[in-house]
């Protein structure tokens, strides 16, 4: 067990370094030269580029960069919000993103699990065929869609909520953003929860549980939801980092002042350093997701850590 | 017949093939289970209908998708019969009702789905935005073709350290988030169509060379595999020729899978503005521009929503016909 953890961590560690180098590379690559200002004197563009350490090989800049990074230094801001430090500027962002982000995620998970089960328990007749239908519609139809679509007729034609996230009323204003991102969640869930319960309820346990004259309801909580809420609970984890794009056009349709509302006007406006921890940020999440995902999948089902079929 | 010890050869010739109820090979049993389903068929013709589209719809309407009227902004939908052209423009006390065409004196012209603010053919851009929805879906199941079948029979086969240092390289490009990979590509290379097609390339493959992979571990150890080998074929054409005609199906499935999530990478790419180019049009930039004026002219923003709506439907709803009726579920 140890090993298999061990193992897990050094390629997690690996993984997350390769893709500070990646980033770090296309940093360098990137068009233009942050002194190009042309009342600079050659010598003046000097002792910048030496002040900077840009005169430096990449590899060492790299290392350096490494150095910065571990002491929570990611640079400053260019354009967005000049020479504030990027950390400062996630930090500021973080809350209403990850508010928003997890109420999505409850909500979503819990009417996917419902109707997912839901059209388990009723496969082939019209409550499945309603929620799959639900399902396909809500897979197909992207997130800012269904923001747009909601804005329009929840918000400016009936006005019954508020059109624009305000801070100052969070719950309001934060239902849209909510239900435009859970849509997403819930037939992802919903579906992959139906197929799982499906095949639980095909199962000769629980038909020997039925032929033993047990109500639906036991074989619901005792036998179908403990069999199956395993796999479903590994979609979740994954999901979580879709909602991350999600969020990106999400908090843009609604200006809600979060993380993805920041990444996008970073990307029209160039700046670089909040781009690139942004993504990195990004990266670390779903990697570290990955990360506690196989651990506990190493606990749960020794199979999975003495190798074998992965 | 009046001896029993007597061979009845020529019955026997007669009974060798059954032909009433001849046995399926199991991709034609996998097809016939796909049609059985109306929502399938129901998708499969929406997704032509719609591939029909996006080859002569740019040209139905008689406007090129980029030419520019800029006297005709702006103007709302008119088809002959339906639609008047007439539109609500809401003010600060009431609304008043206009008609554009009467206003222009245009009789007998008709923008089936109006006009964008530069005076462009909403009709004929909305389908050449389809096209590059379906031109990006075409690249993804190339991609997925070329590079993720092949990656992950060759790992799934050999086996060994090959397969362990090929799906370490999976696991670590796997755990870049898409969207991190393609927005940094998007920085420095130049926008446009091959750029997300190349970011494509750079991501689409992994989920299908883990199908290919598990199916030809699944299969590697059949005994048609070993008959072929002690009968001296060579490992590429075993794998090639033995195993790949045999999990064609899961392979066209994982095919028509990956296609939405790659339609859907490109218009929320464009839709974000890292997209395609100013210039050329994409449903995701026309669904962006479209929401910018929905308040005075909602007309702009639904046929492009719709169109794409139904191209993931479709999509969607072929993708899960063929699972089905593959039954490769229980592989994912």
């Amino acid at each position: 067990m140890k090993k298999y953890i061990i193992k897990k961590l050094v390629l997690s560690v690996v993984t997350l370094l390769l893709i500070i180098f990646i980033l770090f590379l296309l940093m360098n690559l990137m068009p233009g030269s942050p002194f190009n200002n042309p009342k600079l004197t050659p010598e003046q563009k000097e002792i910048l580029i030496q002040s900077y350490g840009l005169d430096k090989p990449v590899l060492q800049r790299f290392f350096i960069y490494l150095g910065n990074m571990f002491k929570g230094d990611f640079g400053v801001s260019y354009s967005l919000s000049v020479n504030t430090p990027v950390l400062t500027l996630i930090r500021s962002r973080l809350p209403v993103s990850l508010l928003i982000g997890i109420s999505a995620m409850l909500l979503g998970s819990a009417a996917g699990l419902i109707v997912g089960f839901l059209a388990a328990f009723h496969q082939g007749k019209a409550a499945d065929i309603v929620c799959m239908i639900l399902s396909v519609i809500g897979i197909s139809v992207p997130s800012y869609i269904i923001a747009i679509a909601l804005s329009y007729f929840v918000g400016f034609r009936l006005k019954w909520l508020p059109l624009l996230y305000d801070f100052r009323n969070p719950v309001l204003s934060g239902i849209m953003p909510v239900l435009a991102l859970s849509v997403m969640v819930m037939s992802v869930i919903a579906r992959f929860t139906r197929d799982e319960a499906v095949s639980v309820l095909k199962s000769d346990y629980v038909m020997f549980a039925r032929s033993q004259g047990m109500s639906g309801r036991t074989i619901l909580f005792h036998y179908v939801i403990r069999n199956s809420i395993m796999q479903v609970i590994t979609v979740m984890t994954l999901l979580l980092v879709g909602l991350l794009t999600g969020s990106l056009v999400t908090e843009q349709i609604f200006s809600i002042p979060g993380i993805g509302f920041l990444l996008s006007s970073a990307i029209s406006a160039n700046d670089y350093n909040v781009v690139i921890t942004l993504s990195f940020m990004y990266a670390a999440i779903y990697v570290v997701a990955r990360l506690i995902l196989d651990i506990l999948y190493g606990i749960i089902d020794p199979r999975v850590r003495l190798g074998g079929e992965r | 017949m009046n001896n029993d010890f007597q061979f009845h050869v020529h019955q026997a010739e007669s009974l060798v093939i059954d032909r009433s109820f001849a046995g399926d090979s199991f991709f034609k049993a996998g097809v016939k289970r796909f049609f059985a389903r109306k929502s399938n068929v129901f998708g499969l013709v929406l997704l032509c209908l719609l591939i029909i589209m996006s080859i002569i719809g740019p040209h139905l309407s008689g406007w090129n998708y980029s030419e520019q009227h800029l006297d005709r902004a702006n103007m709302a939908p008119r088809i002959p019969g339906i639609l008047s052209g007439e539109e609500n423009l809401p003010g600060t006390n009431g609304s008043i009702r206009v008609n554009r065409y009467e206003q222009l004196g245009l009789t007998d012209t008709y923008y089936y789905f109006g006009t964008d603010e530069l005076g462009r053919d909403l009709f004929s851009r909305c389908f050449q935005g389809l096209r590059v929805s379906v031109l990006i879906a075409l690249a993804a199941a190339l991609i997925d073709l070329v590079i993720g079948i092949n990656y992950g029979m060759i790992s799934g086969y050999f086996g060994g350290k090959v397969d362990l240092c090929m799906q370490q390289i999976i696991d670590i490009a796997g755990s870049i988030p898409t969207l991190v990979v393609v927005t940094l590509l998007m920085l420095v290379l130049k926008p446009g169509i091959g750029t997300i097609i190349f970011a494509l390339m750079l991501t689409g493959w992994m989920e299908m060379s883990i199908i290919a992979r598990t199916q030809v571990l699944k299969l590697k150890e059949e005994e048609f595999v070993l008959a072929s080998r002690t009968l001296g074929a060579g490992r590429f054409f075993i794998l090639f020729k033995e195993i790949l005609p045999n999990i064609t199906g899961a392979l066209i499935t994982e095919i028509m899978v990956s296609i939405p999530s790659a339609i859907f990478l490109e218009t929320f790419l464009s839709f974000v503005g890292l997209g395609l180019p100013i210039g050329s049009c994409s449903l995701g930039s026309l669904i962006s521009s479209g929401f910018d004026s929905c308040l005075l002219h909602p007309y702009k923003l639904f046929p492009s929503m719709i169109v794409l709506i139904l191209l993931m439907i479709a999509c969607n709803l072929v993708a899960d016909g063929l699972r089905e009726a593959f039954d490769t579920r229980s592989v994912r």
